[in-house]
C-alpha cells in the first residue's frame, strides 16, 4: 500500500467509467459513469495529498483535499444540470436511448 | 490496514464495473452507491476523514438520491432503457478503456515512492499538521477558510448558476394555465385521448402533434 497502488486503483475506476461512457446508450448510465470517472480522479488527488503530507516538506498538502471538495461541488452542480438536460431530452425523445430515432431527429 | 485498502479498492472497481454493465438503471445506481462508499473507505485510510464524510453526504447522499429520484420519475419501461449497443461498440469501448488504464498505470509506476508503505509513515502524519490530525475537520477547516477561502466562496456562485440553469431547463415553455397554440392540424390533436390524457399537462412538452400525427391519422382514415 503506497502511493502507486492508490494511483493504480484510481486509474482502474477511471477506466471503468470510460468503458461505461463509450459502451452504453442509456443516458442515465452514461451520467453515472461520468460520476465514477470523477471519483477516480478524486481518489488520485487524495492519495497524492497524503503522499505529499508525509514527505520531508509537507507544504500545502491540504490543497489536494481542498481540490477534491471543490470537485465534489462541481460534480453536484454537473449532476443537477445533467439530469435536467436528461429530463428535457426524455420529454422530447420519449426515451433515454442516445441513439433513439427521435433523438437523432434533434439534429435536423 | 493493507487488507482493507485492497478490499475497498478492488471492491470499488468491481462494483463500478457491475454498475456500468447492468441493464437496469436502478441497480446501476445501487452498485454505484457501493462503489462510492468503498471510495469513502479509501479516503479514511488516506487520512481524509472529513472528505470521507463529504463523500458519503454529498455523493452517496445528495447526488445518488437525485439519480434515484430521476430514475423513479421517468419510470422507464424495458424498451425505453436504450438498446444494447452492437458487440463492435463494446469491444471498441473495452479497448479504449484498457489503453487508458495501461497508460495511467505505466505513468503511476514511474511515480516516486516517498515511503514504501503508507502505514509506516502514519506516526509522522500525526504530527505533520501541528497539534491537530491531518485531514481532520479542524485542520481542513483552517485551510479552507484560510488560504483557499476565495475558491471556497466561489463555489456558492457556481451552485447558484447551476440552480438558475436547472430552472431555465425545467421551466414550462408557456405560462401556467395558458393553452399553447396548436401548431399543426387541429383535427389530429383531438385524437381520442391516447396522446395526452390530461389536456392541462400537455403544454409542458414538445408539441403533441409530433407524436399524435401517425397514431391519430391512422385512426381517422
Amino acid at each position: 500500500m503506497n502511493v502507486q497502488h492508490v494511483l493504480i486503483i484510481s486509474a482502474g475506476l477511471f477506466s471503468v467509467g470510460i468503458f461505461g461512457v463509450l459502451s452504453r446508450r442509456n443516458l442515465l448510465i452514461v451520467l453515472l459513469s461520468v460520476e465514477i470517472m470523477l471519483n477516480g480522479a478524486n481518489l488520485a488527488l487524495v492519495g497524492l495529498s497524503r503522499d505529499l503530507a508525509a514527505s520531508a516538506t509537507p507544504s500545502a498538502a491540504e490543497s489536494g483535499q481542498a481540490l477534491v471538495l471543490f470537485s465534489m461541488a462541481v460534480a453536484a452542480a454537473e449532476v443537477a444540470v445533467g439530469l435536467s438536460i436528461l429530463i428535457a431530452f426524455f420529454r422530447h425523445a420519449r426515451s433515454v436511448d442516445t441513439a433513439s430515432p427521435r433523438a437523432t431527429a434533434l439534429r435536423r | 490496514m493493507n487488507f482493507i485498502f485492497w478490499l475497498a479498492g478492488l471492491g470499488a472497481i468491481a462494483a463500478a464495473t457491475r454498475a456500468v454493465t447492468h441493464e437496469n438503471p436502478i441497480y446501476s445506481a445501487l452498485w454505484t452507491l457501493l462503489a462510492l462508499s468503498a471510495v469513502a473507505v479509501e479516503f479514511v485510510l488516506l487520512h481524509s476523514g472529513f472528505l470521507a464524510a463529504m463523500q458519503v453526504l454529498l455523493y452517496a447522499g445528495a447526488i445518488m438520491v437525485l439519480f434515484v429520484f430521476v430514475i423513479m420519475l421517468l419510470s422507464l419501461k424495458k424498451e425505453e432503457h436504450g438498446e444494447e449497443p452492437p458487440f463492435a461498440t463494446k469491444a471498441f469501448a473495452f479497448a479504449v478503456a484498457l489503453a487508458v488504464f495501461a497508460v495511467l498505470t505505466s505513468a503511476a509506476r514511474t511515480f516516486p515512492v516517498r515511503d514504501a508503505a503508507f502505514p509506516a509513515s502514519d506516526e509522522r502524519m500525526a504530527s505533520v499538521a501541528g497539534d491537530v490530525d491531518f485531514g481532520s475537520v479542524e485542520h481542513f477547516g483552517r485551510f479552507l477558510y484560510g488560504p483557499s477561502v476565495v475558491p471556497f466562496e466561489l463555489i456558492s456562485v457556481l451552485l447558484t448558476a447551476a440552480i438558475a440553469g436547472v430552472v431555465i431547463l425545467a421551466r414550462r415553455r408557456t405560462p401556467l394555465g395558458v393553452e399553447p397554440p396548436v401548431e399543426s392540424a387541429p383535427g389530429h390533436g383531438q385524437g381520442h385521448g391516447e396522446a395526452s390524457p390530461a389536456p392541462g399537462d400537455g403544454p409542458a412538452e414538445t408539441p403533441p402533434a409530433l407524436e399524435a400525427a401517425p397514431l391519430g391519422g391512422g385512426a381517422h382514415t
